[in-house]
């Protein structure tokens, strides 16, 4: 009995881990893709703004809590890009600043492809 | 660095509680699924010390969730003769009335080599004098001697030997066991006697074990250590 209980708890932190980090990843993953959707229609239109500075602070904000559970290197990846696209949209370089963007999108779809379940990623 | 020092003493305590949560078995004698699961536990905690892009709680929640298979596996196995039989195998009997059985040696790949060392290592040098011997689920070769070739027991003799029960440390390198004592349901006073009977002091004795009947074994400690 006292071995089924264990195993109940370990199981249980298990899976709540599990849960905690999928959710938090949903969570941060679509607000992610809601600013990376302003700062690339702000960028075409070539319109100034702060976007991308606002983006560099929310990563900033979220990346020592991603690095929990999502690999390092994809992290830091994903922030040297939001950096990148923060100076050019300070310097008004618009084309810069949809590439960011494009490898951010594409970094974060990586990431959350990797995270969630589904025949392909399981093997 | 520092990074690198303390995530290997978490994975350390962690790996630690693991087994302990495990059991005992874990650290004896294994059955397959237990091999399978401790093999796979040094995997997973080596890979985040290894590599420190990798995040601690990928390692974590795999070894908690490995941890929950063997316990529940464990609890099966030990419901279900099925599950047994289908997890761990079963044991082979190898040598059968002292005849070796060629066709299960075949089956779990034995050669002659393999069985007479498993023999030797049991204390067997010549065949004719083995009765039975079974390969167990966790490897080893389990052997019952001839009648003619087993080591004589008290009942064969025809002795009442006279049973101490199990004999338990009382003095360790000088410092009485006081857990010992109260196992032993004797005083401290009685050890002294003891001591002083056997001209020596608590403070001498490098190890000394008493039994129920409180018969002494004393092994001085040596000087000019």
């Amino acid at each position: 009995m006292k071995r089924l209980i264990a195993a109940g708890i370990v199981l249980f932190i298990a899976l709540g881990l599990t849960l905690f980090c999928q959710i938090n990843l949903n969570k941060i993953s679509k607000n992610v893709k809601q600013q990376l959707s302003e700062i690339t229609a702000e960028a075409t239109a070539k319109k100034e703004g702060q976007t991308a500075q606002k983006f560099l602070k929310y990563w900033q904000e979220k990346e020592n809590f991603l690095s929990l559970f999502i690999n390092h290197e994809a992290v830091n990846e994903i922030g040297f890009s939001a950096a990148e696209m923060s100076a050019a949209e300070k310097q008004q370089n618009f084309e810069q600043v949809l590439e960011s963007a494009r490898e951010i999108e594409h970094s974060f779809r990586i990431i959350s492809e990797d995270e969630s379940f589904s025949i392909y990623s399981f093997f | 660095m520092l990074r690198v020092l303390l995530r290997t003493v978490l994975m350390y305590v962690i790996v630690c509680i693991s087994v302990r949560l495990m059991g005992k078995r874990q650290i004896g004698d294994m059955q397959p699924s237990e091999l399978v699961i401790t093999l796979l536990i040094s995997e997973i905690a080596a890979i985040p010390l290894q590599d420190t892009t990798q995040p601690l709680l990928v390692g974590v929640v795999s070894m908690f969730m490995l941890v929950f298979l063997e316990i529940s596996a464990s609890i099966i196995i030990l419901k279900s003769n099925f599950m047994r039989r289908i997890v761990g195998g079963k044991a082979i009997v190898i040598i059968k009335n002292g005849q070796i059985d060629q066709k299960a040696m075949k089956s779990v790949r034995m050669t002659v080599n393999d069985l007479t060392e498993m023999l030797r290592s049991q204390g067997f040098f010549d065949l004719t004098e083995i009765d039975s011997a079974i390969l167990e689920v966790n490897g080893t070769l389990s052997v019952r001697p001839k009648p003619m070739c087993a080591p004589a027991t008290g009942q064969m003799v025809c002795k009442n030997i006279e049973n101490g029960g199990l004999p338990v440390v009382v003095i360790s390198d000088g410092t009485v066991i006081k857990a010992a004592l109260k196992f032993l349901n004797i005083s401290y006073d009685e050890v002294q006697k003891i001591l002083n009977k056997n001209q020596t002091k608590a403070e001498n004795v490098f190890i000394m074990t008493l039994d129920f009947n409180k018969t002494p074994v004393i092994i001085n400690k040596e000087q000019n250590i």
